[in-house]
């Protein structure tokens, strides 16, 4: 699931200010697989958007970008 | 988002007067042909005024499906707010739109967010093969089935819950219709649309 990796990756950098400051880690897991996201300190409000919206809607994609690939993935927005 | 609207005697000659009213060069126009016209009508062509407003919204949602692993169409017609932008993928519709639109509302958020950081001017409504439109217009249908029946019946009935979104669309086709009104009540967390006759018996 490399790619998901780089859809997460793609759009945490497309909305933020500073995009060289964004990493994705992929932690494998038996069923589903979780991705850290970190972000620049102040760039953190625009991934999780005015109550949580943006982060819903990430989250939204990826988990059906994941199951159209028949698997789970679960992103966390580290703080 | 800016357009203009011209009428010639074929689609050439409207495009024409449109680029030359637009001051706009060929190569770099976006245009779209209303009506190509017929023996009795006029083509009609509209020219947008903006094209580098379209290749922005175009050029975002391209690279988008290319991440997603899929590739697609997309179409820009002018809507009630700002561009109405409907997307073809190929075999990724369903997942986009997900149940009741739900993934649909993800997509264009986060396609909002990215042409806005952008172009901060930039209004745009996402659909995903027509997806909104047809509910659109099966909610209208819905909307004077109930309308007409309250007409033959002169008892006035209630609509399923609506999002504000879906009450405003029918409201605002219903209040057309002079024999008719239309109020809200509340029950619980619900809120429901009840039609009635414009005047009581």
């Amino acid at each position: 699931m490399g790619d998901l990796k780089e859809l997460i990756e793609y759009i945490a950098k497309s909305l933020v200010d500073h995009p060289d400051l964004v990493s994705v880690k992929e932690i494998p897991g038996e069923k589903t697989v979780i991705y850290e996201l970190k972000v620049g300190e102040g760039d953190l409000g625009k991934i999780i958007g005015r109550e949580g919206r943006t982060a819903k809607a990430i989250r939204t994609i990826i988990a059906a970008a994941a199951m159209k690939k028949g698997k789970r993935a679960v992103l966390e927005i580290l703080e | 988002m800016r357009y203009i609207e011209e009428e010639g005697r074929t689609v050439e000659e409207a495009l024409e007067k449109a680029l030359e009213k637009g001051g706009i060069d060929r190569a770099d126009a976006r245009f779209e042909v209303v009506d190509p016209g017929g023996e009795s009508r006029p083509a009609r062509v509209r020219l947008y005024l903006d094209s580098e407003e379209l290749d922005l919204i175009e050029e975002t949602i391209m690279e988008f499906l290319k991440r997603l692993g899929t590739t697609g169409t997309v179409d820009i017609k002018p809507g009630p707010k700002g561009y109405y932008v409907n997307v073809r993928t190929r075999g990724f519709d369903s997942a986009l739109i997900g149940r009741d639109g739900r993934n649909l509302e993800a997509f264009e958020h986060l396609i909002r967010l990215m042409v806005q950081r952008k172009n901060h001017r930039i209004e745009l409504e996402l659909d995903v093969s027509s997806y909104k439109e047809r509910k659109r217009r099966l909610l209208l249908n819905k909307a004077l089935a109930v309308a007409k029946r309250v007409k033959d019946t002169g008892k006035e009935m209630r609509i399923d819950p609506l999002t504000p979104e879906e009450r405003r669309i029918v409201r605002e086709e219903l209040r057309k219709d002079k024999e008719i009104r239309v109020y809200t009540i509340r029950r619980g967390r619900n809120i429901y649309l009840i039609v009635a006759p414009a005047k009581k018996r």
